[in-house]
């Protein structure tokens, strides 16, 4: 995203912004997938994100921070509030694991057979193994805080350097690297199925 | 709930195969028309950059109210034309209050 392009979205451009929504649309669902979110509950995410970015784009400082990190931090917050609020409606105090109900469970592991990709490529044993990892690695997600939860995602965008991620936190860099390092052990003992002791 | 029955361990993932997993693995898809969607809903916000033009030209973020927003002239001009007779007015007590205590 250039600078023009920013400017001309200040001014109002709206061709321009829609522009940007086509630039990071991908990376955000990707984001609220990760944060396990529900596909419908993700899309009013993601659309209020690009609003309040509309709302807000006079305030927006191009010098103290990036679009990217700028679109993150709403996003995250939303994320985390939506999470949050889920996790209360169901009574879930302790665990992180939010259970969505309806349509909103449309998202979920029984449903991943139906999602693989290139599935003329490959073959039935790969695909079943496909949708075996990715069904259990959203059940791994899942028994993760929603914190580190967000944390994980961000850094396996491929669009966040590590100061971003820690700019759309509010933590340092050390501490990014640090608790990433501990989410992933976390998350490769829940995969692998072996105890897993939280802290 | 769900989290009881842990997904038995089929494949024991190494780092790099969690790196790989996490890095492909997208649980969401964009929908259809997400774009035009959003601009719909851009296009159907109250129009705040014509209430905003209206007043004094001040920033306003979105639908929130900014408490950064300049004073007009005569609000300046009310707030002095009420203060000064307040403050004399408070002056003319204390000197009533003085006067009838020196009187005893």
């Amino acid at each position: 995203m250039n600078k023009q392009t920013l400017t001309s979205i200040q001014e109002g451009d709206k061709t321009a912004f829609a522009a940007l929504i086509g630039r990071y649309q991908k990376p955000l669902f990707a984001y609220l997938g990760k944060m396990t979110l529900p596909q419908a509950i993700a899309e009013e995410i993601a659309q209020e994100t690009f609003i309040r970015a509309w709302q807000a784009k006079e305030s927006f400082d191009p010098e103290r921070a990036s679009i990217s990190t700028w679109l993150f931090t709403i996003a995250r917050r939303l994320a985390l509030n939506e999470l949050d609020r889920a996790a209360r409606r169901f009574e879930v105090s302790d665990t992180p694991s939010i259970t969505y109900s309806g349509a909103g469970s449309e998202s979920g592991p029984q449903h991943f057979s139906d999602q693989l990709e290139d599935s003329s490529q490959s073959n039935p044993q790969e695909l079943l193994q496909q949708s075996e990892l990715k069904a259990a690695l959203w059940q791994a997600l899942r028994k993760l805080s929603l914190h580190d939860r967000s944390l994980l995602a961000l850094a396996y965008l491929n669009e966040l350097e590590f100061a971003a991620i820690a700019a759309i936190e509010d933590i340092p860099i050390g501490t990014v690297k640090s608790r990433l390092h501990r989410i992933r052990q976390q998350l490769k003992q829940l995969l692998n199925g072996e105890t897993f002791h939280d802290g | 709930m769900t989290d009881k029955h842990t997904t038995p361990a089929k494949h024991t993932l190494s780092e790099d195969g969690l790196d790989t997993l996490l890095g492909e693995v997208d649980f969401l898809e964009v929908p259809t028309g997400f774009t035009s969607k959003v601009m719909q809903g851009i296009d159907e916000l109250p129009d705040y950059e014509t209430d905003r033009n209206g007043t004094s030209g001040a920033g306003n973020e979105g639908t929130q109210h900014n408490p950064s927003q300049q004073p007009e002239w005569w609000q300046w001009a009310a707030l002095i034309g009420g203060g000064i007779p307040a403050f004399l007015q408070v002056l003319a007590f204390i000197f009533s209050a003085w006067n009838v205590a020196s009187l005893g």
